[in-house]
């Protein structure tokens, strides 16, 4: 997560001016909290959120070979979205290790807009650039645009007063070219909290008003700033794994838990490497787990049962929601199933705990 | 409100308050700012034996696990109940309510190794840590 390069959003200012706590993440600098991780927490799991998302990157492919080339590199259907809908399909290179994940909104008249992590931006748009034989327009329009995400059940009602589209039937996981604020905004229903909400990328001019002027109004409703540390416990409850922490090159899709993503109907790179590793059975998989012994459970921590190492955490936290110790690892499928117990060491102790179901969190329809 | 002038201070961020033999351990506000939300505390067993600048407790917040090191050697006489039952105590009162533990102090030259307020806020401020 340390990086000497540091590159600021649009929203870096109005981070400044509320005195949020910057880190360096990825080579963003990005605020962690404002006030306090679990007031942002809870904030969005009771009311509302509002997160810089411009850290995202974004890249626009086009052209009449678009999708060809789309289906060839992404492992997921790209079919499954309509113009105005949105794909979450994994990146995989040949031996099916996991490059990247990535949004794919069809946008219509052979245009994709591709949301993937900060952190992989650079390696994602020189694998897809030296892979495009299809010839593919690919463009990086990753500076022009920022990003602003609204998460909780309040959202809707905080954005609709700056929306000149009807975002009451908007459905999860679709999107709309419209005006946000007087600004073009690529506005989504999605999110990465478990909640409700919305993400927009807007030019990058027009962030730091849309951000003000959504704050303000949303004030009202108990909308309030909130920063990487509460995006990380949201998504951790929420059961989505973080690429670079819960997923790398050094896992298929198996491993991740993300066979859905997998469209083995069609052809895409890696799925012969994938196809072989599902006939010899994998070796480990991503599964949830919560502590019964008093303990947070961290990144790398190990994971041991009758004093064998079985495994290491990926990701650990305090739920707020919960009031628990959640976390995710990578044991062996034999070792994963629910109510089945290990321990992790942690401060050099065996701490108890118990498989469960993910997501840890669910919300209330 | 305590008197931050009759504190002394550790480059590792720890408050140390003398009362006759005993001495009261804490973190500073800057430390709590920095941990974030203080979400879990594990306090010392009274009676055990502490070094100076070893480690002697641990705190976790949302983020990440800390070490608390003992400003001074001694043994652990007193360990702060409230804290363990409620670790916001740490962010929201770090110098009264949010304590740790207490040592009777061995010796009581190790005190004039640390540091005063203005040494700590100096300190801080050079961003030497």
């Amino acid at each position: 997560m340390i990086s000497t390069e540091e590159r600021k959003t649009p929203l870096y200012e109005a981070h400044k001016s509320l005195n949020a706590k910057i880190v360096n993440f990825h080579g963003w600098l990005l605020p962690i909290q404002y006030t306090s991780i679990i007031e942002e927490h809870d904030a969005t799991r009771t009311k509302a959120g509002l997160f810089d998302i411009s850290h995202l990157g974004k890249l626009e492919v086009s052209g009449r070979s678009a999708k060809q080339f789309l289906q060839k590199i992404f492992t997921n259907n790209i079919e499954k979205a309509a113009s105005g809908g949105i794909v979450y399909s994994p990146l995989c290179n040949e031996n099916g290790g996991t490059l990247d994940d990535a949004f794919i909104y069809n946008a219509g008249k052979d245009r994709y807009i591709l949301i993937v992590n900060a952190s992989t931006f650079e390696k994602d748009l020189a694998w897809i650039r030296s892979h495009n034989t299809e010839q593919a327009d690919i463009k990086d329009i990753n500076d022009s645009l920022g990003g602003i995400a609204i998460q909780g059940p309040a959202s809707q009602q905080i954005l609709s007063h700056f929306c000149k589209a009807y975002i009451d039937e908007l459905k999860h996981r679709h999107f709309v070219e419209t005006e946000v604020d007087g600004s073009y905004a690529l506005l989504s229903r999605s999110g990465y909290t478990g909640e409700d909400g919305f993400e927009m990328f807007i030019p990058a001019g027009k962030c730091i008003k849309v951000w003000n002027d959504i704050l303000a109004s949303g004030k009202g409703y108990g909308l309030v700033p909130a920063g990487l540390g509460a995006r990380d416990t949201l998504r951790l409850e929420a059961g989505c794994p973080l690429y670079g922490v819960d997923t790398d090159e050094s896992k298929t899709p198996l491993e991740s838990g993300l066979e859905r993503t997998l469209d083995l109907s069609k052809d895409f790179i890696g799925k012969k490497a994938i196809l072989e590793r599902k006939a010899k059975g994998i070796k480990e998989t991503l599964t949830g787990f919560k502590m019964m012994d008093k303990a947070i459970p961290r990144t790398g921590y190990i994971v041991e049962r009758d004093g064998k190492n079985i495994g290491i955490v990926t990701s650990g936290t305090y739920s707020p929601t919960l009031k628990e110790n959640i976390g995710f690892a990578y044991v062996a499928p034999e070792n994963s199933k629910i109510g089945g117990t290990f321990d992790v060491i942690i401060h050099g102790e065996k701490k108890k705990a118990v498989v469960v179901d993910t997501p840890f969190y669910r919300r209330k329809k | 409100m305590v008197d931050l002038d009759k504190l002394r201070f550790t480059k590792t961020h720890e408050w140390l308050r003398v009362e006759g033999n005993t001495g009261y351990v804490g973190i500073t506000d800057h430390a709590q700012k920095e941990i974030t939300d203080v979400v879990f505390v594990e306090l010392p067993k009274i009676g055990k034996e502490v070094a100076k600048a070893g480690e002697a407790a641990v705190v976790e917040s949302v983020k990440a696990a800390f070490s608390i090191y003992a400003p001074v050697s001694g043994k652990v006489v007193k360990a702060n109940d409230a804290v363990e039952k409620d670790p916001s105590l740490v962010n929201k009162s770090p110098y009264e309510e949010g304590w740790f533990f207490a040592i009777e102090i061995k010796d009581k030259s190790e005190i004039d190794s640390l540091m005063t307020q203005k040494d700590y806020l100096e300190f801080i401020k050079t961003g030497a840590h």
